[in-house]
């Protein structure tokens, strides 16, 4: 890798961003093709990445998952586990055009294609209906302490996360769990900060739970 | 490394600039029929023990039967037409 590569990313980066910030009928894909560049650069040992997924209103609503099967939304990584990637997008009417959302988004991080031994979950949803936070972490363990804990269990518990962007979770698998990289530090870290700037700059941050 | 200036060097906000990243887009596309929206939000409730159909489901979780936890196994309901039956009272 060279430093043309790196400017090769922040360019197909920035050029991906214009597109899915546009909000025109191909801001789904725009923001697929960006989460596979991002996936390329950090945790995937191959080719395959995520996928859009459309229903019978492909042009106001898809979604973003791990394509490793057709009844999966898992993508394999370089340490042989997996990571979930579901996100819905959707398009709706602002000023002049359209702007595209994220209405619900899941990044888990597991063992096994099923999911059965998962170890943690960042879950947001945009209009959530009960108290949990909308934006939260669960994670799959034991406490040390002995305390009361949401169904009795840890994994139950929905910590507050404030809005978590895919880019922070790559960036947690690389640099705590430990999972191998597909390209040189000097390369996958500025593009993550690259897309991630613009994330921080447009994410809807929701409360941590009902105002009531 | 200073990453920034390579980013600005490269950054091609220009509409023939965008027309050709638009042109280079080779995301793969899964197109799925309602059968196959219903069948998946079913296999995936099963695999979380929640013995229920897709509208079953669907249905609990709208109405708040069900928390946030089983989001996800419904999120292909989202691809569904808003006057889909699955959202409609029986």
């Amino acid at each position: 890798m060279s430093i043309g590569d790196l400017e090769k990313h922040l360019g197909r980066v920035r050029q991906l961003t214009d597109i899915y910030l546009a909000g025109d009928t191909d801001a789904f894909a725009a923001f697929g093709e960006l989460v596979n560049l991002l996936l390329r650069v950090t945790v995937l040992p191959g080719p395959i990445g995520v996928r859009l997924t459309a229903g019978p209103r492909p042009r106001d609503r898809m979604m973003v998952e791990g394509g490793l099967a057709r009844d999966k939304d898992v993508v394999r990584l370089s340490d042989d586990r997996f990571l979930r990637v579901s996100v819905t997008l959707f398009r709706e009417p602002h000023e002049s055009g359209h702007r595209m959302k994220v209405e619900r988004a899941t990044y888990q991080y597991q063992l096994d294609e099923e999911g059965n031994h998962w170890v943690f979950r960042y879950d947001y949803v945009r209009a959530p209906r009960d108290e949990h936070p909308a934006s939260h972490l669960q994670i799959r363990g034991n406490l040390y302490e002995n305390v009361r804990l949401h169904k009795g269990l840890l994994e139950r518990t929905h910590f507050p996360a404030g809005r978590t962007s895919i880019e922070s979770v790559l960036r947690l698998l690389l640099e705590q769990f430990e999972v191998p990289p597909s390209t040189p530090l000097e390369i996958w870290r500025p593009v993550l900060a690259a897309s991630e700037a613009v994330f921080e700059r447009i994410a809807h941050r929701p409360l941590s739970g009902p105002v009531a | 490394m200073g990453w920034v200036n390579v980013h600005l060097n490269v950054h091609l906000n220009s509409a023939p600039a965008l027309a050709q990243a638009r042109g280079m887009m080779e995301l793969a596309v899964l197109e799925l029929t309602r059968g196959e929206i219903l069948t998946r939000i079913e296999k995936s409730a099963k695999q979380r023990g929640l013995l229920y159909s897709a509208p079953e489901l669907v249905r609990a979780y709208r109405d708040g039967r069900l928390d946030e936890t089983v989001a996800d196994v419904v999120a292909l309901a989202a691809l569904l037409p808003d006057d889909d039956p699955l959202f409609v009272r029986p």
